[in-house]
């Protein structure tokens, strides 16, 4: 087997985000670093639009970003601490679009290691030095200079590690211009304090080129943050140093009683006094303003606070902190200058407020105490400080958000709409904000207005009547043997002197130039001048015109029974009328269809046509004077042509798309000389003739491929692509503009008249989202009702129902969960429910909660072979504890469907005497995993009754899964030894292992393919390997599995025999959903896997030999000329072992690169595969299409 | 003996990269070690903090601070050296 891995969708968890100017615009831009991948943001300070500029593949992982400017220099350059064991500098490169590393250091091993810097990075403020700091001891800074060419230069490191110490956070301390400051928060082995932690100065001393270590405090053992306080002229210098329940503030050489406010916290809406928690802060944001600073901070619950900071010329005199608004919790907050707040999150959606205001100063308790005495002390311990009671926002408002599917816990790929392609279901957030999200592979369309017509439409066109209006004024629909004119506005209505013919169906309409339209019907072309006159022209013979194609200045129409006669007409520069050419086009066979190309910048009129002939060949002709009418191309088909376009691609190119009469849509460069066409592709887009409209999308060329599913083909980041549409199938379609929407589609569907948008053609995936109320765990679909059943659990936080329950009878009610988050109860208790959910309508038609303290752990849908209807079982324990794992009772429930499989009944419960880890249906009876243990159950009337059970697994059993064939076969994975291929003993009564690993891996999904010899393992480090039973063992477990059952294990394992290993990939997120499915009805199956931070990516199975070849080489020689700006400095092999040497995968991202590279660098490359470029290219589209993807 | 300044490098390296271990390694010493290296890849890896965060129903900010925290001592305090072994 040999893979190749895409990333279908990145991950959706922003890390960490930074603002400046990094593209030398006057706005301000936002840098994320997102799991493996960099992007800059924009935010559009008019509309407060979020939008993602650019996004680069690093091939490594960012974990700490930090922003320098250079003196006098106009943008910002940024420091990247990765896992690539080395130090970089990244400049956006505004003219090419992309990240450049300017510099580039290395200081140490790769990988995520506990001693090599790279965990924190912090930049002087005044961007002459940069600290980067490791978990563990290292910390090195580097002086920044210019180098001779005004670029960035880093001197040689200079280190300031201490040995027995661990790091907790740094920054970089504002001292204006005096000796550069960093200041870390670190935590001694060795100190006597008893785990208390340190705030520590680290100087650079610029004159003598070193770095000591000048200034040290204990701060409170709870201290994980610190916020650098603007200084120099601006304000008091130093650091806040953020602790559970308090603020205070640190500087060296300021007095030892430090200012310190206490962190106010949420009034309990239970009444507990103590017991509650201190908040913790999680994320900070300063934000400069001429004279002044603006501080917030974000408590773990989502509760901003605004610190208020009174200083002298001594240092901070008063520490204020006050409660500001209620947000979701971030992972970074930036306050952008005008006037905007940014919060990127890892487990959610990354919202951008606007301020209102920014909170008031006057009355209230804001936590601050004048005199400092109790400084210094742990502030951890006994934090009582003042309460509040949560509300709706007051000083911000939401006005732009880019959605992300954050954490996916499960998901499962189900066609449950019975569309074209299937759906993948995910499990995805946590706490209040989980959702059961539908995520479709397609573009996300926005539907404005739909309304009826009378009959059925065959096309439809909007035009404008003046040259000067704005928008369009008009649509035309065309019936079988009847034209609509409906005026486009506030209303519409039918329009009688439009001068349109209406007792005729239309076969082209355009707006001619210099006004007027022109309209082709099949018995005339009519040139409807602005004054209300019209023109015509009747075709010889009284024949028939049967396809037409009209430009501003052109229209070509194709005569009927003529063996392929075409006549062409321009318009006549000085007298405004259309003339008939002197020669006509002769295709040579039934002309099909026509289509005029776009007119180039400088030029008249379109240099080309094509036309669709019944002897399936598309033709390219010449429209210039110089060879009118001119044959340039000729291309086959495999059908005839049913519809014929033209786009502009990127770089000046054009593109000539052809859909066919058997459903097949292809694609052909044209030379925009020659006319040549060139570099064809064919993909499949559906059922039906694919009907071709041109249409602009977000401010470009596109045209939409209307099949039985509708497609859009656009230019992305450099390439074609062509997209699915999340919507329904579209008979024709045209570009329409309105006030509303000035890039919209008038489109005809069934009876139908819509208006549609897409607003972000970048996006590949769109979801809809159904809310939840705690962290989902897991779900099962009910196939006959399509319900889910879907098992929500939380730990130490109420679920909405204890909380009611909970609350004292005169108490106020508590805030919504959903906005404010789940109330947090005490450790070791849980709520959990097993909910039944619609997914069309979103309804919950069945809540089914556990007693209080019970958490359901796992769920399985069984057909016991006892009773006919399916059955639910959930595995619950109560007085679940987590390290170690351990509880006081466990059950397993057994619920049947009630009303139609919309509800649930619990029919009975059986204690068991471990934790039920996982269920699983097996040969008609139930099995269940109870730590090491692996138990065999059937149904009893009153409970289950245990009929088998063996030692099977080494730690604990975490994932079960039958075999897809024998019944008697199953696949247990361990938490941390692999899995293994364990066999039913019916004589027995008891399980065998057969074969194991010899490798640990802590798995968590795995998935069985078909052939029920060969799986799919995704481990909690971030790895995918495939892995497959012996040959020889698999000849024999098919035919004689006794001789198998009683082997001497080897090799310190289980069994005898141990897994092949076919593929090792290091894919740098945890997999928690694995499937192998096809992602449209007519492409071949891929393993389509989700990952916890919400990536979504396909690993292809290539199935011969010379692609496997050809994709390994190509990605050899892509490694091998990989530019160094483009890189971190993380060797990509390197990255994708990981853990274990990557094996039989080909980073199908890696050479999707090969699309952005220059054009020597793709010579150098396609030498070395010796293949040309437009072969490379054709390959690396195929693949996508072939799959679907 | 040491000829060639030989032992003073090894002292130096061993000094550098802790966790290289030597004949008298303690098996408290080695687990600690152990412990440590497994925290910082808990703290460094997003989804990683992510996952464990989940699991307790915590936040990452705590989970990540938590697990600094135990990187402390890890196994607990060592203990007395005859026993140590």
């Amino acid at each position: 087997m040999f893979l190749y891995n895409l990333t279908l969708q990145a991950p959706g968890g922003v890390s960490t985000a930074i603002l400046g100017h990094f593209s030398g615009e006057k706005h301000q831009e936002l840098v994320v670093g997102r799991q493996q991948h960099l992007e800059l943001w924009h935010a559009d300070t008019q509309t407060g639009k979020l939008s993602i500029r650019h996004s680069q593949n690093v091939f490594c992982r960012i974990r700490s970003l930090a922003q320098f400017r250079l003196p006098g220099a106009g943008k910002d350059h940024i420091v990247v601490g990765s896992d690539s064991g080395a130090v970089a500098v990244v400049e956006y490169d505004a003219a090419a679009g992309r990240f450049a590393t300017v510099q580039h250091h290395e200081f140490g091993r790769s990988g995520l290691r506990r001693q090599v810097p790279g965990q924190y990075v912090a930049a002087d403020p005044k961007g002459r030095a940069v600290m980067v700091a490791a978990v563990e001891r290292a910390k090195v800074v580097y002086v920044v200079t210019r180098d001779g060419a005004a670029g960035v230069a880093l001197a040689s490191p200079l280190e300031a590690s201490r040995a027995q110490s661990a790091c907790i956070d740094v920054v970089g301390v504002d001292v204006g211009y005096e000796n550069p400051v960093f200041a870390a928060l670190e935590l001694d082995y060795d100190g006597a304090a008893g785990g208390a932690r340190a705030l520590v100065y680290y100087e650079l001393d610029l004159g003598l080129n070193h770095v000591v270590r000048r200034w040290s405090v204990a701060v409170g053992g709870s201290a994980n943050r610190l916020i650098a306080l603007p200084g120099g002229g601006d304000g008091p210098s130093g650091v806040l140093v953020c602790s559970e329940g308090a603020i205070e503030w640190r500087h060296a050489g300021a007095p030892d009683a430090a200012p310190r406010a206490a962190i106010p916290q949420r009034a309990d809406p239970l009444g507990r006094g103590g017991g509650t928690r201190a908040p913790l802060v999680v994320a900070s944001a300063v934000h400069r303003m001429k004279g002044a600073f603006f501080i917030l901070a974000q408590a773990e619950s989502g509760d901003l606070y605004k610190i208020t900071v009174a200083h002298a010329a001594g240092g901070v005199t008063r520490l204020g902190v006050r409660y500001f608004d209620t947000i979701a919790p971030a992972s970074a907050l930036r306050i952008l200058r005008a006037g905007f707040l940014f919060a990127a999150s890892l487990e959610g959606s990354h919202q951008l407020f606007q301020f209102e205001n920014l909170g008031d100063d006057d009355g209230g308790d804001d936590g601050g105490d004048d005199g400092g005495d109790d400084a210094g002390d742990d502030a951890g311990d006994d934090v009582a400080g003042p309460r509040f009671r949560p509300r709706g926002l007051a000083s911000l408002a939401l006005v732009g958000e880019v959605e992300a599917t954050g954490p996916v816990v499960r998901s499962r790929v189900l066609n449950l709409a019975g569309e074209d392609a299937p759906q993948v279901y995910a499990l995805c957030g946590r706490g209040a904000r989980s959702a059961l999200r539908i995520v479709r592979h397609g573009l996300e369309v926005a539907e404005l207005a739909v309304s009826e017509l009378p009959g059925t439409p065959r096309a439809v066109w909007a035009v404008r009547r003046r040259e000067a209006a704005a928008h369009d004024e008009l649509i035309v629909v065309s019936f079988l043997d009847a034209t609509l004119v409906l005026s486009a506005g506030e209303d519409v209505a039918e329009v009688a002197d439009s001068g349109l013919l209406a007792s005729a169906p239309t076969l082209a309409l355009h707006r001619v130039d210099g006004g007027g339209l022109v309209q082709v019907t099949p018995r005339a072309v009519r040139h409807v001048l602005p004054d209300g006159r019209v023109s015509e022209w009747l075709p010889p013979g009284g024949r028939e015109i049967t396809c037409a194609a009209a430009g501003p200045r052109q229209v070509a129409v194709a005569l009927a029974r003529t063996g392929g006669q075409a006549v062409y007409f321009e318009l006549h520069p000085q007298l405004g009328v259309l003339r008939e050419h002197a020669q006509r086009l002769q295709a040579g066979a039934e002309i099909t269809c026509l289509a005029l190309a776009p007119v180039p910048a400088g030029r008249r009129g379109a240099p080309f046509a094509a036309v669709g002939c019944a002897d399936q060949t598309v033709r390219v002709v010449a429209l210039d004077a110089a060879r009118c009418l001119e044959p340039l191309a000729v291309q086959a088909a495999p059908a005839a042509a049913h519809s014929v376009a033209f786009a502009a691609a990127p770089r000046g190119a054009l593109v000539l798309h052809v859909g066919l009469r058997n459903g097949l849509l292809m694609r052909a460069a044209v030379d925009p000389v020659s006319g040549g066409l060139d570099a064809t592709r064919t993909r499949f887009a559906g059922a039906r003739p694919v009907q071709l409209c041109p249409a602009r999308v977000a401010g470009a060329d596109a045209v939409l491929a209307l099949s039985s599913a509708p497609w859009l083909c656009h230019a992305h980041a450099g390439a074609l692509r062509t997209t699915p549409l999340s919507y329904d199938p579209l008979d024709y379609a045209a570009a329409f503009s309105s006030e509303q929407c000035p890039q919209g589609l008038v489109c005809v569907a069934g009876s139908t008249l819509r208006i549609l948008a897409i607003d972000r053609p970048d996006a590949l995936f769109n979801q809809a989202s159904i809310p939840l109320a705690l962290t989902p765990r897991d779900f099962v679909l009910n196939a006959d009702s399509r319900h889910f059943a879907v098992l929500e659990a939380e730990h130490a936080h109420y679920s909405p129902a204890q909380l009611e329950r909970a609350l004292p009878p005169a108490a106020a009610p508590p805030p919504p969960a959903d906005q404010f988050g789940l109330v947090r109860s005490a450790p070791g208790r849980w709520a959990s429910h097993v909910r039944v959910v619609d997914p069309f309508t979103g309804e919950t038609t069945h809540l089914a909660e556990l007693e209080d303290g019970h958490a359901a752990v796992s769920m399985a849908h069984v057909r016991f072979a006892s009773d006919p209807a399916p059955l639910l079982v959930v595995g619950c324990a109560a007085g679940l504890a987590l390290r170690p794992r351990r509880c006081e009772s466990a059950s397993i429930r057994v619920y049947r469907w009630a009303d139609a499989g919309r509800a649930l009944e619990l029919v009975h419960a059986t204690p068991v005497d471990d934790v039920p880890q996982c269920l699983a249906p097996f040969a008609g009876q139930l099995l269940v995993a109870l730590g090491r243990t692996l138990r065999l159950y059937d149904l009893g009337i009153k409970q289950l009754l245990r009929k088998a059970q063996s030692v099977v697994a080494r730690n604990a059993i975490s994932v079960l899964q039958p075999h897809p064939h024998a019944p008697d076969r199953l696949f247990v994975a361990d938490v941390h030894d692999s899995v293994s291929l364990a066999v039913f003993n019916h004589a027995t009564r008891a399980f065998h292992v057969v074969v194991d690993d010899a490798l640990p891996r802590m798995v968590t999904a795995m998935h069985v393919l078909e052939d029920g010899d060969t799986l799919a393992v995704g481990d909690k480090f971030g790895n995918l390997s495939v892995l497959r039973v012996p040959e020889r063992v698999a000849h024999a477990l098919d035919t004689d599995p006794s001789r198998l059952l009683h082997e001497r294990p080897r090799l310190g394992g289980s069994a005898a025999h141990k897994w092949d290993c076919v593929a090792e990939y290091h894919v740098g997120d945890i997999i928690t959903s694995l499937e192998a499915c096809a992602l449209s009805s007519a492409s071949r199956p891929v393993i389509l896997y989700a990952t916890l931070l919400g990536s979504l990516q396909a690993a292809v199975p290539l199935a011969s030999k010379s692609d496997a070849d050809f994709f390994r080489a190509l990605e050899m020689a892509i490694r091998r000329h990989w530019p160094p700006s483009a890189s971190l400095g993380r060797d990509h092999l390197a990255f994708r072992s990981a853990f274990r040497p990557v094996r039989s995968v080909v980073d199908g991202d890696l050479c999707e690169q090969y699309f952005a590279l220059d054009h020597d660098t793709r010579e150098k490359i396609s030498d070395d595969v010796d293949r040309t470029q437009q072969d490379i290219l054709k390959k690396l589209e195929d693949i996508r299409s072939m799959f679907a993807l | 003996m040491d000829k060639f300044g030989m032992h003073n490098q090894t002292e130096n390296l061993f000094a550098k990269h802790p966790g290289t271990g030597h004949a008298d390694t303690t098996r408290h010493q080695w687990l600690t070690n152990q412990h440590r290296d497994t925290l910082a890849h808990y703290v460094a890896d997003d989804s990683m903090a992510l996952f464990i965060a989940m699991v307790e129903g915590e936040s990452v900010a705590r989970t990540r601070s938590d697990m600094l925290q135990r990187m402390r001592q890890p196994c607990g305090p060592a203990p007395p050296a005859a026993t140590g072994t």
